[in-house]
């Protein structure tokens, strides 16, 4: 075998893993009561979820309080409503948008948001 | 159906747009079909008017563009674009950027640049000129279509930048005003446009999408070369032209790109530069993969060596363009950007693009016609029938069906290929430097594929109804260090190898040395940027032997000519960029940590229960409360928040920085004015501020501010009454805050009229803040008081009565009410990042475009020297 054969080998197998590590490493769009039976496994897997923010709720951001506590509630496409936290200070923008990725980790009586993915209500859109 | 003349309309510049459009694609189709027969036929008078008709063609683009931009400057907000896209505050350099909001003028800008680099063409590419404008005029005609907004049966066909707002929606003409007012007057009721998008509204949008399209539409070039060369049977000339366009592609487009992530990190809040948005991610790829293309481009250029790589990689450069175009115009990434694009119903036609381009590249690879014709329809057909009709079957089946095609017709195109360029492998030399740069491409090309499979995520789930999440940036980081890594090493060891053979000896000695540089370099480096995990200390290890390989091999192998050396040079840049991508991203820090010095109030946690994340929790929002200092970062960071200038429609938060020394001294201070902008469409928007040292950058920006809070008054508690001397001091209900009687002022006695009024003086003392409260006392037929509230220190006052003093009957003592209440403030919240080295990456960006301008320059000249050449010869 001559070099290059090997070293097209080598990379045809590096493309194989990544491709297959893409089917096992990346998290799934689930809902929150997948969210629950995958948190009682594995707690420190990070899920997404796509919901819609409750805005009949009361949101808690107290910023003068703790800046980096805000709390609020949205329902995810099965329309299953949780109370959400994320420790971080409120996202701005959040009240002119209404559906909005969370990423993060189930935790039983509250999800814990690490990131809150908005769509930025550009101009883009129609009205 | 009543007709309504409207009123005020400008009908006339709209007319003149959409005529300047169908001219566009018209003159584009003419000039293709006849650039296309003046080849096949080889008649030399098909191709003079396939030239003039690329130069109307570029002279109705213009036309379009002169006219859209005419509607937004004179305010027409009866049009669409200039109702959705402009307002009339609009300052006049940010029209321009209108165009890039709309997806019409980013097709726009898109054909504008073709159009240009179609021109350039014309003149410069010598013998290559019919077969390669035809490319050009070809992808003109398909881009054109994408303006023309005819509508037929349920079919559209573009969508046209000068559609009329009333034709566009035409409820807008329903509202109940105009019933009133009467339809016909209804731009007396859109008197203003709904204004750019505030993010937009900076000088690098002005400039970084035009450099971006510009670097999208370069490389159409290449692939156009390329093409020709399969067409017209010059299978290895091709390469000597496309050289130097590939790499004016990749440095536009990384030009581009680094002014984009330039953008985001001066202008958005995130706090970076990158972030593995798909958005960004699709400038990415075709950069990868074109880059990857230029080092094959060299190689076969060199020793005529994998050419069918060479060539597949430069087809597919382009349509990884094609294919980022389809990603973020067809709406398919949805929940996967923060970027948000509508859909314009032109995802069907996007992909006809692409696939357009693909199958007419694979067909070509045929020998006979007839078959590579049958092969172009066999594909082409369902695809189309596909991308452009409601079949009303399961998508599943369309995308087997669909990838069978894609898949298969590839493989079959690189079986043509191998057939036709009869290669031979064998000949390779592990001591070459072919060897080294096929394996260097070999790496970036699994990089960009890395990024191509994860980005493409979201049109996976669409094919096959998975529903797989996004990878976040951690995901990308942790394997994309390990490709440059590889890239890295091998851009210090490629050069020193020569072409064919070298001597081995010689070879291993010059590796070594330079390594030996670099390591000794990196001890210091470990202990100046404080970098100690292990994979990142290789990565410096690579990173820093890039640098020093480079230079070794530039002053010494190339004896400092600078005018040869364009490669060696962008290597040195490419390794200082990483090694600043590594230093300020491993050692970025958040330094507005809320635990220490603030204990303004106390942190708490929900219910008071102790949550394993919630340990972990987010510290990185410090509240600023206005003339309150706060220090952080070990007390050697002071910031003070002064006050706030509202330039409408922004507000500019003054935010005094003073840094410290261990004794608390005063050494440098700065001011930094982080803006918002609450905009009532998008929310508070707010730009960062940031210092800029030598050695680090301190970035700042606004999370949150008092004003908006939902301002509720708190109901008063913790009430407290004291009888007490004027100068003795007590505390407050819930003992914050030290009260004293300072004085008791007599504003009217029962000596001069029938009553007593008395002001109490009380002075409050809250956390080192005074204020001074003044209730007052009235005794008249009835007792009456006023009660005293100080909302910035949070306290009521109320002056109850005076008694006399118990043990000294000629002294008085005073009985005060207080209560309490949270301060009503002015305040911040604001976050604190600091980025150190970070000025090694943009100069190692600078580095690295100046060795790609040299190198196109060197590259531009070679094949100056070949047409020169070919036309003595014949």
């Amino acid at each position: 075998m001559k070099p290059v054969h090997i070293v097209i080998l080598v990379f045809i197998s590096i493309g194989l893993a990544i491709g297959i590590s893409f089917y096992g490493d990346t998290s799934k769009y689930v809902c929150f009561a997948e969210a629950d039976e995958i948190a009682k496994d594995k707690p420190d897997m990070k899920l997404h979820v796509v919901t819609t923010l409750s805005k009949t709720k009361p949101q808690i951001y107290d910023p003068q309080n703790d800046p980096n506590y805000f709390e609020f509630y949205a329902s995810d496409t099965t329309g299953m409503e949780k109370r959400v936290i994320y420790r971080n200070a409120k996202p701005t923008d959040l009240d002119k948008t209404d559906k909005v990725v969370l990423i993060g980790y189930s935790r039983g009586d509250h999800f814990e948001a690490k990131d809150i993915l908005k769509k930025c209500p550009s101009k883009y859109e129609k009205k | 159906m009543e007709t309504i003349v409207f009123n005020n309309e400008h009908l006339g510049i709209g007319n003149f747009g959409h005529f300047a459009v169908v001219l566009a694609f018209v003159s584009a189709l003419i000039s293709a079909i006849s650039y296309a027969i003046s080849v096949n036929r080889n008649v030399e008078s098909l191709k003079d008017l396939g030239k003039w008709m690329f130069m109307i063609h570029a002279a109705a683009v213009v036309m379009i563009f002169i006219s859209l931009f005419y509607i937004i400057h004179a305010h027409y907000f009866e049009y669409q674009y200039a109702f959705q896209h402009s307002s009339t505050e609009l300052p006049v350099y940010y029209m321009i950027s209108c165009f890039w909001e709309g997806q019409e003028g980013s097709f726009l800008l898109w054909m504008f640049w073709h159009a240009v680099l179609g021109l350039i063409l014309i003149r410069k590419s010598g013998s290559w000129h019919a077969p390669v404008l035809t490319v050009v005029a070809l992808a003109q005609v398909v881009l054109g279509s994408m303006l023309l907004g005819f509508q037929i049966g349920d079919f559209k066909i573009g969508s046209s930048p000068f559609i009329l707002m009333r034709e566009h929606n035409p409820e807008s003409l329903l509202i109940p005003v105009l019933e009133n007012l009467g339809k016909a007057n209804y731009l007396q009721v859109y008197k203003d446009g709904n204004g750019l998008n505030p993010l937009l509204q900076n000088y690098w949008m002005v400039i970084h999408p035009p450099t971006l399209f510009l670097g999208f539409a370069a490389t159409i070039v290449p692939f156009a070369f390329a093409f020709a060369g399969m067409w017209t049977g010059r299978y290895k000339e091709w390469t000597v032209p496309a050289l130097p366009w590939s790499l004016v592609a990749v440095l536009v487009l990384g030009t581009g790109i680094i002014m984009g992530g330039y953008w985001a990190y001066e202008s958005l809040n995130f706090g970076g530069y990158w972030a593995w948005d798909p958005v960004e991610n699709a400038s990415l790829m075709p950069w990868l993969l074109m880059i990857t293309a230029a080092h094959m481009l060299v190689i076969n250029k060199s020793t005529g060596k994998y050419p069918v790589l060479t060539i597949v990689l430069t087809a597919f450069s382009f349509f990884m363009v094609l294919y980022a175009t389809f990603l973020t115009r067809s709406g398919v990434l949805g929940n996967a950007s923060v970027h948000s694009f509508t859909d314009l119903g032109l995802s069907g036609q996007l992909l006809l693009l692409l696939f357009l381009f693909i199958f007419l590249t694979y067909a070509l690879s045929f020998k006979n016609k007839l078959h590579a014709w049958m092969f172009f329809l066999v594909c082409f057909i369902p695809i189309m029938v596909f991308s452009l009709f409601d079949l009303n079957i399961k998508i599943i089946y369309i995308s087997i069906i669909g990838t069978i095609i894609l898949l298969g017709s590839t493989v079959w195109y690189i079986r043509n290929l191998f057939k036709r360029y009869d290669t031979n492998i064998e000949t390779d030399k592990l001591y070459s430097r072919e060897f080294w740069m096929f394996v260097g491409s070999m790496v970036l090309l699994l990089s960009g594929f890395q990024i191509i499979i994860m980005t493409s995520i979201p049109v996976f789930n669409k094919l096959f109804g998975s529903s797989k999440a996004s990878a976040g940036p951690d995901y990308y980081n942790s394997i994309q260090i390990w490709f440059a890594m590889a890239i890295t090493l091998l851009t210090a060891i490629g050069q020193y190898f020569k072409y064919k053979q070298s001597d081995t000896k010689k070879v291993l000695e010059s590796i070594s040395n330079s390594l030996l540089v670099a390591i000794i370099l990196s001890v210091g480096a470990v202990f100046l940027f404080d970098i100690w995990e292990k994979k990142y200390l290789f990565f410096l290890v690579t990173s820093l032997y890039a640098i020093t390989a480079n230079l070794h091999y530039l002053f010494g192998s190339l004896k400092g000519k600078i005018k040869i050396a364009g490669g060696s040079i962008a290597h040195v840049g490419f390794g200082l960029m990483m090694v600043g991508v590594l230093v300020s991203s491993v050692n970025k820090k958040v330094i507005s940590i809320n635990n220490s010095g603030t204990s303004y109030f106390s942190e708490t946690t929900a219910q008071g229960k102790v949550d394993e994340v919630a340990k972990t929790n987010n510290k990185e929002n410090l509240l600023l409360v206005k003339n309150k200092p706060v220090q952080f970062i070990d007390n050697r960071l002071r910031a003070t928040f002064r006050k706030v200038n509202e330039v409408k429609p922004n507000k500019y938060f003054e935010v005094k920085y003073e840094v410290l020394d261990e004794k608390g001294q005063v050494t440098d201070s700065f001011v930094l004015h982080p803006n918002s902008q609450n905009n009532p469409k998008m929310g508070l928007i707010s730009n960062p501020d940031t210092r800029h040292f030598l050695t680090r950058d301190i970035f700042t920006h606004i999370t949150y501010e008092s004003s908006m809070e939902e301002k509720q008054e708190k109901e008063f508690e913790n009430f407290k009454t004291d009888t007490v001397n004027i100068g003795q001091s007590f505390a407050t209900g819930d003992a914050n805050r030290q009260l004293t009687v300072q004085k008791i002022n007599v504003i009217e006695s029962p000596e001069t009229s029938n009553k007593l009024h008395l002001q109490a003086e009380v002075l409050i003392n809250t956390m080192g803040d005074t204020f001074i409260a003044r209730p007052e006392f009235i005794s008249e037929d009835k007792i009456r008081f006023k009660e005293s509230v100080v909302n910035k220190a949070g306290v009521l006052v109320v002056f109850d009565r005076i008694i006399p003093d118990p043990k000294d009957p000629k002294n008085m003592l005073f009985v005060i009410t207080s209560a309490t209440r949270r301060p009503i403030l002015d305040y911040i919240i604001l976050k604190a990042i600091e980025f150190p080295y970070i000025n090694l990456l943009w100069l190692g960006t600078f580095i690295l475009i100046f060795g790609f301008t040299l190198s196109i320059i060197q590259r531009f000249k070679e094949f100056g020297r070949r047409e020169a050449k070919q036309s003595s010869d014949v």
